[in-house]
This record gives C-alpha cells, sequence and structure tokens, in this order.
C-alpha cells in the first residue's frame, strides 16, 4: 500500500539579480525563489491496484516517483510504501520496489544485458531458483533472448525499456513505479510494454503507479487516474469517471485531458 | 564484521563489470595504455633533467627531492587508481545518473567507487617505487624495518587524505552542483606540495597545508620522518593516520548530509 499525506517538494532556485554588481551580488549574497514541484498532495493506493500519474510537463509528476522510490528526500509530509519510510528505511524499502524511468536505464551501458541482470540478482540477493525462473518468464513474455547478450548501448530504445522493465522486476517488489516508461516507443513495442505491464499486475498481484503522456496507455492499461497540475491533485478517480466530469461517456480521452489542463493553467 | 565481507564483495562484483565495459573498447584500452605510458617515460625524462639541473633545496638533497616526490606519486595513486570517481560527482549529478545508486539496495558509496577503476594511474605508482630507491640510494640513506613499516603505514595514510580531500571538495556539488573553482585552489596547492618540501613557503602556507588541507602528509612530513630532516618533530609527521582517521569522518558525515540535500536533475 502507498500512502501520501500532505506531501511537499520545494526546489530553491538561485534568482537573477538585477542593477549594478548584479554578478558580484548574487555570489556574495544568492537570493532564492522557491519552486514548489509537489505542493501538498495526497492519496492512497491499494495493494494490486494499477494507477496512472498524469500530468503536464513540470506539473511534479517525476518529483513525486522521486521521493516515493526514496531518491529525493520530501520537503514536507509523510510517505510510506509497503509500511517503509522510503527515505529513512532505504534499503529494505527498495528490495520491495521495482523502478523504471523511460528517459534514463538503470542498466551497465557497456556491458551485455545478461551480466547486468545477473549483478542485480547480487545486490538484491535473488536466489538462483528464483532467479531462473523469472528470467525465463521474462525471455518468453518481454521476447529479451535476441538481445540478451548484446551491451545495452547496442540496443533499439524499445529493446531497452525491455531489459529495464525485466531488470526492475527480477526480485518481485511488490510495488512498480514507472516514469513514462512507453516514451519514444514505437507502436507495436508499446502494446506488448501495455500487455506486459497489465499482466504483471493482474497475475503477480504487483501494484503499478505509472506517469505517462500517451492516452492510449491510459485507456487500455489503468482504471484509475490521479492528476497533477502545479504540484496539486486536480482529479483523482475513476476513469470513467474523468469521462463523466468532463464531457459525457463519449468524450475523446484526448479532448479531455486536454480540456484538464487548459482548467489547471487557469486556476495555477 | 559481516557486513564489511558483503561489501568488499559487492565491490569485486562491481569492479568486475567496470572492467568488462572498459574492455569492450579494447583499442581506446590499449592506446591508453600506451600513452600513459609515453607520458610516464616523459615525466622520469623531465625529473632526470631536474635532478641534474636541480640544486639542493636548504637541506634537501636532490636524492632526498626525488623521495618526496615518490612518496607523493603512491599516495596519490591510490586516489587515481581506486577512488577517482569520487571527484566526479559534479558530472553524475549534472547528468542525472546518481540517481540509480539511489535505486538500488547497495551502499551509493560503493557503487560510486565501484563503477570505475583507473588503471592508467597505476603509471604513477610504478614512478614513485623506481624514485624512491633512486633518491635513497643517491643520498645514501638505508631504511630498517621500521622506516619499511611507517613507509607503508605513511602510504596509506596518505593515499587515505587524498581521497577525502577529493571526496569532500566533489561533495561540495550536492550544494552548489559546482565545484570545479575548488578543485582548482586545491590543485594549484598540491602541484607546490608535489615538489617542493613545505619548509620552504612560510609558516602560513605551512598551516594550510598542514591543518586546513593537510596534503603535506602525502609526502613532506612522511619524507621529513623518513629521512630524518629537521624539517619537523617526528611526533607531528606521525599524526599521519590520526589526521587520515579524523578526515574520513569529516567525509562520511559531509556524504550523509549530501545524500539528503540531494536534488536530482531533469523530469
Amino acid at each position: 500500500m502507498i500512502t501520501v499525506k500532505n506531501l511537499r517538494k520545494t526546489y530553491k532556485i538561485a534568482k537573477p539579480q538585477e542593477g549594478r554588481f548584479a554578478t558580484l551580488k548574487s555570489l556574495v549574497r544568492p537570493r532564492y525563489e522557491e519552486r514548489r514541484a509537489v505542493d501538498g498532495i495526497d492519496f492512497t493506493i491499494n495493494d494490486g491496484e494499477m494507477v496512472g500519474y498524469i500530468g503536464q510537463n513540470g506539473a511534479g509528476k517525476s518529483t513525486t516517483i522521486k521521493m516515493l522510490s526514496g531518491i529525493l528526500v520530501p520537503t514536507a509530509g509523510e510517505v510510506s510504501v509497503n509500511g517503509l519510510t522510503p527515505h529513512k528505511d532505504r534499503r529494505e524499502h527498495l528490495r520491495g520496489i521495482g523502478v523504471v524511468f523511460g528517459q534514463k536505464t538503470s542498466l551497465w551501458w557497456d556491458v551485455p544485458v545478461i551480466d547486468s541482470l545477473n549483478i542485480l540478482k547480487e545486490m538484491y540477493r535473488v536466489d538462483d531458483a528464483r532467479f531462473r525462473k523469472n528470467l525465463e518468464m521474462f525471455t518468453d513474455l518481454l521476447d529479451l533472448g535476441p538481445f540478451l547478450e548484446q551491451p545495452v548501448r547496442q540496443l533499439s530504445l524499445g529493446q531497452r525499456v525491455r531489459a529495464d522493465l525485466a531488470a526492475a522486476l527480477m526480485h518481485d517488489p511488490k510495488t512498480l513505479f514507472l516514469d513514462e516508461p512507453t516514451i519514444g516507443v514505437d507502436v507495436i513495442a508499446k502494446e506488448r510494454l501495455r500487455e506486459f505491464i497489465t499482466e504483471i499486475n493482474r497475475e503477480r498481484g504487483v501494484t503499478v503507479l505509472l506517469t505517462t503522456h500517451d492516452v492510449v496507455d491510459m485507456e487500455k492499461m489503468v482504471k484509475r487516474v490521479i492528476v497533477i497540475n502545479a504540484g496539486q491533485i486536480l482529479y483523482d478517480g475513476s476513469m470513467l469517471g474523468l469521462r463523466e466530469r468532463y464531457g459525457g461517456e463519449d468524450a475523446d480521452i484526448e479532448d479531455i485531458v486536454r480540456e484538464i489542463y487548459r482548467e489547471g493553467g487557469k486556476t495555477a | 564484521m559481516r557486513e564489511v565481507k558483503a561489501g568488499l564483495k559487492m565491490y569485486g562484483s562491481l569492479l568486475k563489470m567496470t572492467m568488462r565495459g572498459i574492455l569492450q573498447y579494447r583499442a581506446d584500452f590499449w592506446m591508453s595504455l600506451v600513452s600513459v605510458s609515453l607520458l610516464n617515460g616523459a615525466n622520469i625524462v623531465q625529473l632526470s633533467v631536474i635532478s641534474w639541473r636541480f640544486h639542493a633545496l636548504g637541506s634537501w638533497q636532490v636524492g632526498d627531492l626525488l623521495v618526496l616526490y615518490g612518496l607523493f606519486m603512491i599516495s596519490w595513486s591510490i586516489f587515481s587508481v581506486f577512488f577517482y570517481r569520487l571527484s566526479k560527482i559534479e558530472d553524475e549529478i549534472v547528468s542525472g545518473s546518481f540517481d540509480v545508486y539511489l535505486l538500488r539496495p547497495v551502499s551509493p558509496f560503493l557503487q560510486l567507487v565501484g563503477g570505475d577503476i583507473k588503471y592508467t594511474g597505476l603509471c604513477d605508482t610504478l614512478l614513485g617505487v623506481v624514485l624512491i630507491p633512486t633518491g635513497l640510494s643517491m643520498t645514501g640513506t638505508h631504511w630498517g624495518l621500521w622506516q619499511i613499516f611507517w613507509f607503508v603505514i605513511f602510504v596509506l595514510s596518505g593515499g587515505a587524505i587524498a581521497v577525502c580531500i577529493k571526496f569532500l571538495i566533489s561533495c561540495v556539488t550536492f550544494w552548489t552542483t559546482k565545484a570545479s573553482a575548488l578543485s582548482q585552489v586545491f590543485i594549484q596547492i598540491y602541484l607546490l606540495t608535489q615538489k617542493y618540501p613545505v619548509t620552504i613557503f612560510g609558516p602560513a602556507f605551512r598551516v594550510l597545508v598542514t591543518g586546513l588541507v593537510p596534503v603535506a602528509y602525502l609526502n613532506f612530513y612522511p619524507a621529513v620522518y623518513l629521512l630524518g630532516k629537521p624539517d619537523a618533530p617526528p611526533w607531528v609527521c606521525m599524526l599521519a593516520p590520526v589526521i587520515a582517521m579524523v578526515l574520513a569522518g569529516i567525509a562520511a558525515l559531509v556524504w550523509r548530509r549530501g545524500l539528503r540535500r540531494y536534488n536530482s536533475s531533469g523530469a
């Protein structure tokens, strides 16, 4: 279970100064501007749920994911994932989650995929039998076979994301955070990723929180969405409810999302 | 104890991955080795020129100066071979690759250190190993077991001090995201202490490199002790391991605070 209460993250950004000696001033006494990336959000995600987390660029999605996975320490508020506080019980927490950033790989760039999986096995202390079983299953479902022996830098984006997904799941995490897993991936590869993620959620009961800009991802994969804008939650509920609230049953989901973002832009 | 063992094992596995990555680029591997060997050859030629043109500095004979330089090279190479990555935290933070270390249930420090090995730094070690006996034979100094014992202590402490200073400077990035200015100042300082006995610079500098940025413990104090120079009392020289431990403590503290300050980057 994931619980987030009044969660905030503020970044301090050095403010450019004006007038004479501006550069000198900013060196001697820098002035900072606060930017609230995440500005007091609350939500609860139950075990086995799959939730879409959407919002414009810079809305605070990645910052939230980074706090949930323990990379960032929150400025204020509470986070709890599987009963643990990510930035405090770091190692134990990390054993229970898997994280994939679509834009970045967490694999070793210059060595074959299988070597990365092997060292992750050691890091997460996965026993041989479980490792073999998972490797077999993911090789089959994600069709890793053709490129297991290739260095990551030679993989296509679609292959790389598949390898990253497998790597994030080798230790059987209870919770999976996916930050734009389908970004830049072609239609067919996207379809395969969606099927895989859905299956992992359904068959293994893995809780999934995923961010995406792809409306098809939302329609095909999730029943519940959380919409964030300027660090605050605009909507948290079912996809169906989202439709009803913003345009009716037959409304195009892309229009709805555009509508929400525009509205959010006004209030923010 | 068990944790230390597990840590070392993990470090070994990480190094193996790193080496495998390096060997993917075989041509580059060999070219670096060749070019560094050439560079070191040039260094030795330069030093023979120095020792031929150089005159004694106060009570320091040319042979003493070679020992001074050699000690620096060996201690420094501990940093440059095994811990080089620690001075590159800035790059990791700016590129966002630091995030990945925080996603795996292994100490980020270990992942950082295990992520690189600069085999080319071994040439520095070699240079030191050649220079020290040469210098000793030039001055006719003989080391007994006691001196050899302290030589080892000094090299290990000096290595630790070099690592800690570089690491601490690098940790400043957690607060400023850039640390290159500080790094430059430090380079200017150690370029002086590397070749010259600290005593020729006057008391202010001596305080700086003893207490504030203790680079003098990489080679000056060890050389004073091992060569029996009058430049400093023996007990001050023998503080080397203590200073290394204090610095390591400070570095661990700053690192921990830095991790809490870490702000990631990008999307």
